[in-house]
């Protein structure tokens, strides 16, 4: 087994880019729905009202989403692998 | 686009009925969705029990903000695939022919038709206590086409459409009688 000797060091915006990432798939089939909906002639007052219902909820996630998140420090440095984490782990291979 | 653009509607033709499941079936996966939404609630109120410095960690509580955007957006956007599935889900019935318009999800449809003067038999079954009380079932229609039955499932008053479709096959078997030569 390899056991990584450095350690990794990310900027806390990597978060922001995967979220971001998941942003673009929900948006890519969020109109693939209402694509659906208008080139089957079915965008009626219900499925209108569904989706305006849909794109309300969306937008008040996102903003509170927005809300708070806005204070934070994207730039700071995160520590997602320190080998000295598992330092105990050597133990294992001490006789008996 | 409308509907009769979608389904070639020819100039003789008008839609009589459009037929979707009954609304009560989306009850279920409303009564999920609530669930799902409440779910987070309680791990909140355990994580604050049990670890609280988790929620006010610098690094894991903005972690746990996006995780939590994320899992709302993910269940509203099912919620919503859901329903768009379920209203594209559709019988049409016309003066002239079937079009049962099967959505099974977001990229699979299938869509089957077949003309009222092929319809042999048509059955209807209402079977279980929420159908009997919300008046929905199945409807099965015998054809003399290569699509032998269709199957509409969940669909509101079974035993009236039955009558209806039946009604309209008569009229269109008129109809073709009188065009004979």
């Amino acid at each position: 087994m390899v056991i990584l000797s450095r350690m990794i060091i990310i900027s806390f915006y990597v978060i922001l880019f995967l979220y971001a990432f998941f942003l673009l798939a929900f948006l890519i089939f969020t109109m693939i729905n209402i694509g659906h909906l208008v080139s089957t002639g079915t965008f009626t007052t219900t499925s209108f009202a569904a989706t305006f219902l849909f794109i309300t909820y969306s937008v008040i996630i996102l903003g509170l989403t927005w809300f708070q998140v806005a204070e934070i420090d994207w730039q700071q440095q995160v520590t997602i692998w320190n080998p000295t984490w598992l330092s105990g782990a050597a133990s294992f291979n001490q006789p008996y | 686009m409308t509907l009769g653009t979608f389904i070639h509607q020819k100039s003789y033709e008008r839609i009589e009925y459009e037929i979707r499941k009954h609304p009560f079936t989306l009850v279920p996966i409303f009564i999920g969705f609530l669930a799902l939404a409440a779910a987070p609630f309680g791990l909140y109120f355990l994580l604050s029990s049990i670890a609280p410095a988790i929620l006010d960690g610098q690094l894991t509580m903005p972690v746990l903000i996006l995780l939590a955007s994320f899992y709302y957006l993910s269940i509203g956007l099912f919620l919503y695939t859901y329903f768009v599935t379920f209203y594209l889900d559709l019988l049409i019935i016309t003066n002239d022919r079937l079009l049962h318009i099967q959505q099974q999800n977001l990229f699979a449809r299938t869509i089957s038709e077949v003309d009222l003067n092929k319809v042999q038999d048509v059955t209807s079954e209402v079977h279980g206590f929420f159908p009997s009380l919300f008046n929905y079932g199945t409807l099965e229609i015998q054809t003399a086409s290569a699509t032998e039955k269709f199957i509409v499932m969940k669909i509101p008053h079974p035993e009236t459409l039955r009558q209806v479709i039946l009604d309209l096959a008569v009229e269109d078997a008129k109809h073709h009688h009188t065009e004979k030569p």
